[in-house]
């Protein structure tokens, strides 16, 4: 990912119901931070599949009603955080849980890809949350 | 996303043009299908204007193959352009299909 | 002259007393090998079969979430257990019906089914005065259990075919019966699959229901009565969560006819050993008592008799600190695990076979319990290859083979498994999609990464033929092995392993 403005724009917060048909919503906010922000259209795009990934994951396991997705630009790193108000749910985890026996999408291909994309990845349990920290430098 | 399908005599060619993601799987399902019935036969998947992929759009691609290869047909991936062919690759996929 | 014949007697009676001795040991521990090497093998039928039944109950529990959602529509049920029969080939039917005039309009009995004819699968309506499904055993036993009910197997009326049914009862939020979900599974389709599961040539197996009826057997099965008669080696095991025992039996005479070849290498140095004791009983000599003596020589005979085998063998158990002490004076192996093999989804394993070091490592991503099964099968499967491959390329296929069979979910497996040679410091490797091990030099203390060909990840297309590749490790470098779970802050490394030949 490059970087093209060194000007950072303010830091975006959206807030949406956990449903389906807010993936489009949220990946067109990311693609105009991004844009906003020079990042290179090759960098957005993964960045945009790290994205779609994690949120799938949370469609699907999490139970929650609300996911909120936070964008910054900090010291040439982009930082997605995706919080919702879901069951515990940490996708990087390997612990079988129960909830996913029923869903044939289980698979984990999302959290490799997302792996593979981003530098850094956190889980967090926070005040009856699930925050999902990803960071992706804008040097390399 | 938009499927075109030109049928040939040796090969039918299928042009994804647009983007394979998670709301194209869910609410393009007839679309999707209409691909999956052609596994019988030998496929190209011309991807030149297909801009963007996620793993919905790969996990299409294996049940496509496994199809494909339930029913005897062949399916060759064509003009992938970069960024699809990176989501190829990380996933390990790149080797799964034959890539031109 | 007198003590020389009684030495050369003394000699002949060791002679006949270590073979007695010899042909026991060979023998109880061929038979230990045989049990061994079955248990392990009997590890990758089970696996296979679990599969194969546990998608009874992944079937099952979405048949629920189906019927839950359709209570105000049951009809859309024809389709749904249509589409689960296509998804499933290893299912002969299945249905969901109601208790009596659940829908009023219905009548008292109202059941759905989809089964397979011939060319295609039919959808219809099932239950009325000659059909009675109040009566079943399928229907009662899911009603009175609390878990799902595997009845005992039947035939089928209308279809004569023999039958065995995986039933469970659906109940809302008050406990009240909503319906009854029954899958079938063909007896004949079992038994064809025993076939294909026999653990090795000379096994025979037999298939019990948890009611201690049997369900199939291989076709030179021997009878009930003969399994305990002592003609046969017997394993039993119980598969979970379908609760059938599995028996693998392998005839007694087959463990002698292995002996044969197994006792010439071992007489032989048994023969020298002889020698040389016979040469130390002559320096020896002395006025003791001859039953004394007798003792202790046997003693130094039986305990000779085990390294011999051993070297002869090349027995190794999987004891860890065997392990480090074979290792101690070629290489150094470290691991930073929790006690456990299996960290979530992370697995590794090794172990020694002579001159060669076999390894994996792996991470299997997903969730839900066909994640869990998977790793326990890639691990128990690289245990069980590991008995006779010849190369981790033969490894990787024999795991991924069975991986893709049972995998609609696309359940992510990485894994990477290497062979070191110990002496030489070659290190032949198979790659599948994994992180790429490091090198690290002793000079510089710098790492370099190995670029291995990524292949395709485990459990997606089981006729992929994997590439292998080699790469020779100097004295004193370091192998380290890891899994992705280094990207997180928190867990440091969970799985790293060092090897270093030194």
């Amino acid at each position: 990912m490059t970087i093209q403005k060194t000007s950072p724009v303010q830091p975006v917060t959206l807030r949406v119901p956990c449903h389906e048909d807010q993936w489009p919503v949220l990946r067109k906010a990311i693609h105009t931070f991004g844009l906003c922000n020079g990042i290179d259209k090759k960098g957005l795009k993964k960045l945009e599949v790290a994205a779609e990934e994690a949120i799938v994951n949370i469609l699907h396991y999490s139970q929650a009603s609300e996911i909120e997705l936070k964008m910054k630009n900090e010291k040439l790193k982009i930082i997605l955080t995706l919080t919702d108000n879901g069951i515990a749910f940490d996708p990087t985890e390997h612990v079988p849980n129960e909830k996913a026996t029923n869903e044939r999408q289980v698979g984990g291909l999302g959290i490799h890809l997302i792996r593979q994309i981003v530098d850094e990845l956190h889980y967090e349990r926070k005040e009856n949350k699930n925050i999902l920290r990803m960071v992706k430098s804008l040097n390399c | 996303m938009k499927i075109n399908i030109i049928p040939n005599e040796k090969e039918t060619r299928v042009c994804l043009i647009g983007e394979l993601d998670t709301t194209v799987t869910t609410t393009q399902v007839e679309d999707l299908n209409q691909v999956l019935a052609l596994a019988d036969k030998a496929l190209e998947i011309d991807c030149e204007e297909l801009e963007y992929i996620s793993s919905a759009g790969l996990r299409f691609f294996m049940q496509l193959k496994r199809e494909s290869e339930a029913k005897g047909g062949s399916i060759r991936i064509t003009h992938l352009n970069e960024d699809v062919n990176d989501i190829f690759r990380m996933s390990g996929f790149h080797n799964l299909f034959t890539i031109e | 002259m007198k003590r020389f014949t009684s030495v050369h007697i003394l000699a002949a009676l060791f002679l006949l007393l270590g073979m007695g001795v010899q042909t026991y040991v060979s023998y109880s521990r061929a038979r230990f090998r045989f049990q061994e090497k079955t248990e392990l093998e009997m590890q990758i039928a089970q696996e296979k079969l679990r599969f194969e039944l546990y998608d009874a109950l992944d079937a099952n529990a979405q048949l629920i979430e189906e019927v839950k959602r359709n209570l105000t529509h049951p009809e859309n049920l024809y389709s749904k257990t249509n589409e689960l029969l296509k998804r499933y080939p290893n299912f002969y039917s299945c249905y969901v019906v109601f208790p009596p005039y659940y829908y009023p309009k219905k009548g008292e009995w109202f059941g759905l089914t989809s089964y397979r004819t011939k060319d295609s699968i039919v959808s219809c309506h099932f239950g009325d005065a000659e059909h009675d499904y109040f009566e079943r055993e399928w229907y009662k036993g899911a009603v009175q259990n609390n878990a799902g009910y595997w009845s005992t197997p039947y035939i089928d009326e209308d279809f004569d075919e023999p039958i065995y049914t995986y039933s469970n009862d659906v109940l809302d939020e008050k406990g009240d019966l909503i319906c009854v979900i029954g899958i079938d599974f063909s007896l004949k389709w079992i038994h064809n699959m025993l076939d294909h599961f026999r653990p090795f040539e000379e096994a025979e197996c037999m298939l019990y229901s948890s009611n201690g009826t049997l369900l199939a057997a291989s076709d030179g099965a021997p009878k009930d009565g003969e399994l305990d008669d002592g003609s046969w080696i017997v394993s039993r095991k119980t598969l979970q969560p379908i609760n059938i025992r599995m028996v693998t039996a392998v005839p007694r005479s087959h463990v002698i006819k292995s002996l044969r070849l197994g006792t010439l290498l071992p007489l032989g140095v048994f023969v020298l050993g002889i020698l040389v004791v016979g040469l130390l009983i002559r320096r020896i000599t002395r006025d003791e008592q001859e039953n004394a003596r007798l003792e202790t020589e046997q003693e130094v005979m039986s305990h000779e008799l085990q390294i011999a085998h051993d070297i002869q063998m090349g027995i190794l158990k999987d004891d860890k600190e065997r392990i480090k002490a074979q290792a101690n004076g070629d290489i150094e192996l470290h691991t930073f695990l929790v006690p456990m093999r299996e960290v979530g989804g992370d697995f590794f394993d090794f172990h020694r076979k002579g001159d060669f070091l076999w390894f994996i490592i792996g991470d299997v991503s997903g969730k839900g319990v066909p994640a869990a099964m998977f790793m326990s099968a890639a691990v128990n499967l690289f245990r069980a290859a590991g008995v006779r491959a010849t190369s981790p390329k033969q490894i990787m296929e024999e795991i991924n083979t069975v991986l893709s069979e049972n995998n609609p979910s696309l359940t992510f497996v990485t894994a990477f498994v290497g062979r070191l040679c110990i002496p030489t410091g070659e290190l032949l490797f198979c790659n599948a999609g994994h992180c790429a091990p490091l090198i690290y030099s002793p000079v510089t203390g710098n790492p370099s990464p190995l670029t291995p060909n990524p292949n395709i990840p485990l459990g997606y297309d089981g006729r992929y033929s994997f590439v292998e590749q080699g790469c020779m490790i100097g004295e004193g470098e370091k192998i380290v092995l890891y899994t992705d779970g280094v990207t997180e802050a928190r867990k440091g490394r969970p799985n790293q392993r060092m090897i270093s030949p030194s």
